[in-house]
């Protein structure tokens, strides 16, 4: 499941007083199995992008290929959605999708829209309520009585339940406490884990450190740096340009190396940071 | 000092039985920067509610720059505090930035001739007064908030509480809004109450009063209750950075001084590593 | 619905632009009326000249008036096709088949084209050329005698400007709420009959949700700023009435009124 993109570009409202081109000449390839990062400011083309991924916006110009599905400027597929059953895209704040009277209907509405029986939705939807950690007493309750954080888990099940090969997220973590927040991506790693490619748009360069191994950083439409995480984090005065922030612990580390210390850069955990400090000390 | 807000023995429930607010009480002084500091779900934003009379209180009092919250005294209380809530989008009122600053203006009554200057000095000390006839469609979220802030200063409150106020802001935004109001503290000497579950945040405060299930855990400095690691763990919060690391140095033997600001850390750390 | 232009305003500084709202309602009120008296095809060269001037003075470009003349079309070929086919003053021009075809007819169907597009493209104009807000403002100026009734003029001002300003963000939420289903498989333009209902409510639901949620927020937002509907508060956006608008007044009124009286005249 691997995502090449060709000279993709997207102008919003083509031909009207209001155009704007959102995304220009993205070249790059995600590969399958990666949990990969998007990251860049509000407005640099990242919600623009990852709506390419299940064709819910279609390319004006280049193309996109998504396994074996081409959308290209000029040929637009027959029939988009067995491509958005593999893909699956949670919005920002998907609390706001959910819309049935019980949490069970709500998680089925997904399988069954891509033709599985009622019978199987039901099995699925057993099984997802408890991936994003809630029992199945919940099923049976009305999606609109739960908490913030309880619905957010409910609304990506309801993704979960179509069993996507490919897991797109906008800033799952957004409003989020950091209990909530801890829970969240330690099951988008799980996800990551079972052989599915994860990729997410943070603002969180802890996030990002700590749970993705690919980075694509995005600035006015277009694809300035991927790589590693680790190589991203290097440029330091880099990414201070374009007003991200580095994550604690790499900030600390590159404080502490001007100083005088010797700290491999790409620690990506407090337990190794605090064993290399000590080790620099007593040695 | 002045007590700005009074609050005592606050009790408050959405549901009959179950209380939202248990019987809270607390003080804050002219000129202090106060963080009320607890989880999704612990009544937090409730409390800002009831402060500005927008939920009717159970039981208790509450009392603003020496008013008493009460229906005689609503639009009085009101005049005193201004609140930024949590949503940008849904605070802004005006088609502009412009109309939207002159909409508070309008309730109180300010005259006409006067308000174009109060529009400019307060967009300016935002440092929106580039975006004066922007649209808010045209505006990031931060702008957004940092216009509500404008807004509120035109009223000339002595108050102002911030409800979760950065929570959907991306980092950059967020930055903005909390230097923003550090200069309002230091310049202008306002008293600040702030609602967050952001640690980071809370370590710019005077004073933090930790909330959990509608109860105050404790009261004090940032140092006193960031310092309580256990605690803070039990209420599901996040631990500073720096106090996790100087913790696990201390664990490992080393003779660190727990402290919230990485600067001081590394400097610790350095001096230790100069030693050897 | 990225493509939905009609309607919207067009920041500029046009003549047009810069003329009273309230004028700018008048002209259209009284073009409105003048439009459906029958002054022959002299009366309608008027009223379009006058069209053509504001739309000139208003520097719109013509592809932008002709983008919302456009979705009236099929609704005016309907018109067209009945009035043609059902009416039979004058003479029979022709015939289709068995039927009869009278100039008559075709006269007042071309009158019914006109005064469509007469109608559609001087409203453009004043929508494309006014904010909402002063539009909004200059209704609540207008509508002022009403209070001596008790009618909740300021009331209505306030929610007609509140809906305007919130109109875009509801689109959006649309919008975004649509995509979301349609990457769980909604499907909202293929699929049955049964299938485009389920995904309609998928819609609805949320989106009634949070307009609820933005509504109680707004609530809250607007009370804390102190915002009371019952007292006196002052104002901000004024109109201001200039000699422009005064002579702007004069020459329309002569346009509309003098096609009225040619309708009785001729």
């Amino acid at each position: 499941m691997s995502i090449k993109c060709k000279k993709l570009g997207y102008i919003y409202g083509q031909g009207t007083p209001f155009e704007f081109q959102a995304l220009k000449d993205v070249d790059l390839e995600i590969e399958e199995g990666s949990f990969t990062a998007i990251i860049g400011q509000t407005g640099s083309g990242k919600s623009t992008f990852i709506q390419h991924i299940n064709a819910l916006l279609l390319p004006t110009e280049g193309e996109i290929q998504i396994d074996e599905y081409t959308i290209s400027a000029l040929q637009k597929p027959e029939s988009l959605k067995s491509l958005r059953k593999k893909s699956g895209l949670v919005f920002q704040f998907p609390e706001y999708q959910l819309f049935e009277e019980t949490i069970e209907k709500d998680i089925m509405f997904g399988p069954m829209n891509f033709g599985v029986e009622e019978e199987e939705a039901k099995t699925i939807a057993k099984k997802v309520i408890e991936m994003v950690g809630l029992d199945q007493s919940y099923l049976e309750k009305s999606p609109f009585d739960l908490s913030g954080g309880q619905k957010r888990r409910v609304a990506i099940a309801g993704i979960l339940a179509m069993n996507p090969d490919i897991l797109v997220l906008d800033e799952p973590t957004a409003g989020l406490d950091p209990q909530g927040t801890k829970e969240m991506m330690n099951l988008f790693k799980i996800i990551n884990e079972s052989g599915k490619t994860v990729i997410i748009v943070t603002h969180d360069m802890n996030h990002v450190l700590t749970y993705c191994d690919h980075a694509i950083v995005m600035n006015n439409g277009h694809v300035e740096r991927k790589g590693t995480v680790k190589d991203i984090f290097q440029d330091s005065a880099y990414l201070n340009q374009l007003g991200i922030d580095l994550p604690l612990i790499t900030h600390m580390i590159l404080d502490l190396n001007k100083k005088g210390f010797h700290i491999d850069s790409s620690i990506n955990n407090i337990d190794d940071l605090v064993e290399a400090i000590g080790g620099e000390i007593h040695g | 000092m002045d007590k700005m807000i009074e609050v005592k023995d606050l009790c408050f429930e959405y549901v009959e039985g179950s209380q939202t607010i248990n019987h809270i009480s607390f003080d804050i002084y002219k000129g202090e920067y106060v963080t009320i500091l607890g989880h999704n779900g612990s009544g937090k934003s409730t409390i800002a509610k009831l402060l500005i009379g927008l939920l009717e209180k159970k039981s208790g009092s509450i009392r603003i720059h020496g008013y008493e919250l009460n229906l005689e005294n609503l639009y009085k209380v009101r005049e005193q505090v201004g609140i930024v809530f949590q949503n940008p989008d849904n605070q802004f009122i005006g088609a502009t930035v412009r109309d939207d600053i002159a909409f508070g203006l309008e309730n109180i009554c300010i005259p006409r001739e006067e308000m174009d200057d109060l529009i400019n000095t307060y967009a300016s000390q935002v440092r929106m007064d580039q975006f004066l006839d922007h649209e808010p469609t045209k505006l990031s979220g931060g702008q957004k908030q940092r216009v509500a802030i404008a807004g509120i200063l035109a009223m000339s409150p002595s108050i102002i509480i911030l409800d979760e106020a950065t929570s959907m802001l991306d980092p950059r935004g967020r930055h903005e809004i909390n230097e923003l109001v550090r200069d309002l503290k230091k310049e202008r000497e306002m008293t600040i109450l702030s609602i967050t579950h952001d640690i980071e945040e809370a370590k710019n405060a005077d004073k933090i009063i930790l909330l959990n299930e509608g109860q105050i855990i404790s009261i004090g400095t940032p140092q006193e209750i960031l310092s309580q690691v256990d605690v803070l763990e039990q209420l599901k919060l996040d631990i500073p950075f720096s106090l996790k690391v100087s913790q696990k140095l201390e664990e490992k033997g080393f003779h660190i001084h727990k402290t919230l600001d990485m600067k001081e850390l590394e400097n610790q750390l350095c001096q230790l590593n100069a030693k050897n | 619905m990225d493509n939905m232009t009609f309607g919207k305003y067009i920041p500029g500084n046009s003549l047009i632009h810069r003329l009273d709202p309230r004028l700018k309602i008048i002209v259209l009120l009284v073009f409105l009326i003048s439009v459906f008296f029958d002054a022959g095809f002299l009366g309608y060269g008027i009223l379009g000249c006058f069209v053509l001037v504001c739309a000139l003075l208003s520097q719109i470009k013509l592809s932008h008036i002709l983008k919302a003349i456009k979705p009236m079309l099929f609704m005016m070929l309907f018109l067209m096709f009945f009035n043609v086919l059902l009416m039979h003053t004058g003479e029979v021009l022709f015939t289709i088949g068995s039927i009869p075809i009278y100039s008559g007819a075709l006269l007042q169907t071309a009158y019914i084209f006109i005064r469509l597009v007469l109608i559609i493209t001087l409203t453009t104009i004043m929508t494309s050329t006014t904010k909402p807000l002063d539009l909004t403002l200059a209704i609540e100026n207008l509508l002022g005698p009403l209070k001596a009734f008790h009618f909740p003029v300021h009331e209505l001002a306030m929610m007609i400007s509140i809906a305007l300003r919130f109109i875009p963000d509801l689109l959006d939420e649309a919008k975004r709420i649509m995509k979301a289903q349609a990457s769980r498989g909604a499907d909202f333009n293929e699929g049955s009959f049964m299938e485009k209902i389920r995904s309609i409510v998928s819609l609805i639901i949320p989106l009634f949700i949070s307009a609820f949620q933005r509504a109680e927020d707004l609530a809250n937002a607007m009370e804390s700023r102190n915002y009371n509907p019952e007292a006196t508060r002052t104002r901000y956006k004024t109109l201001s009435w200039n000699i422009i608008d005064t002579f702007s007044l004069l020459v329309s009124m002569i346009v509309s009124c003098g096609v009225i009286i040619m309708s009785f005249v001729l």
